[in-house]
């Protein structure tokens, strides 16, 4: 699975997401690419799943194939870990 | 390794009566040493109003930072603990800690170990109980893992 971590520029929060997406990974014993990038490329980007905050969700809605998984807190891992079971689950169908 | 954030850069305040004031205090440290540029500040609250308040990676901790310009002059950190937190858009918040960074390459190293610093709750409520800026550089220095 390609997941794509994405924040406004793509400079700081995006890797911080990106580094709890993987650290999350690592504890479930997931694999998955995780690149970060910022929301103008979000759109050119193929990925399953895109993983950023909730107004940049509704902002990529209906432009991208990709699922969006809003994630309010980048550095959290619990909500992070939720959100990835999720888009697991819903790549496995 | 050097500090994780230097002395010079980190500061305490008892409040700030709003975000905005928030991160200026908590750039201003930038600005004097010839990091950033002010403008670089209106870029940051100019991208909150467009962005939405997603800087905040942690509760209580907010990440200001904006895109990689010529506004940036030299790569750095600083922060600002508030005691009494304010409101950015509906979050309270309690450590500002400005990014400041001149490509989206740059800073790599140091922002992979605030990311590791932050995914732990226990480190973020050991910064907000600081009372000095030593105790806020022992627990930055005791905590940081360089990767």
């Amino acid at each position: 699975m390609k997941i794509l971590a994405v924040c406004g520029f793509g400079v700081g929060s995006s890797l911080i997401l990106k580094m709890t997406i993987d650290k999350v990974l690592k504890d479930i014993g997931y694999e998955a690419d995780v690149v970060n990038t910022d929301i103008s490329d979000a759109r050119s980007y193929q990925a399953d799943a895109i993983f950023t905050s909730p107004d940049f969700v509704e902002s990529l809605q209906g432009s991208v194939k990709a699922t969006l998984y809003p994630v309010k807190r980048y550095s959290d891992k619990e909500e992070v870990k939720e959100q990835l079971l999720k888009a697991f689950a819903a790549n496995e169908k | 390794m050097g500090e994780p954030i230097k002395h010079e850069h980190i500061h305490i305040e008892d409040s700030a009566e709003n975000y905005e004031e928030a991160i200026r205090l908590a750039a201003a440290p930038l600005i004097k040493d010839g990091y950033i540029q002010d403008a670089y500040i209106d870029d940051i609250l100019e991208s909150l109003e467009t962005n939405g308040p997603y800087i905040v990676v942690a509760d209580y901790v907010a990440l200001p930072h904006a895109q990689p310009s010529e506004k940036v002059l030299k790569n750095g950190l600083s922060l600002l603990l508030l005691k009494e937190p304010v409101d950015l858009k509906d979050n309270p918040i309690h450590v500002f800690i400005v990014l400041a960074a001149k490509d989206s390459t740059a800073h790599l190293s140091s922002l992979q170990s605030l990311a590791i610093f932050l995914m732990e709750k226990e480190n973020i409520d050991a910064l907000i109980g600081a009372n000095s800026v030593p105790g806020i550089q022992k627990v930055l220095e005791e905590r940081w893992q360089t990767s």
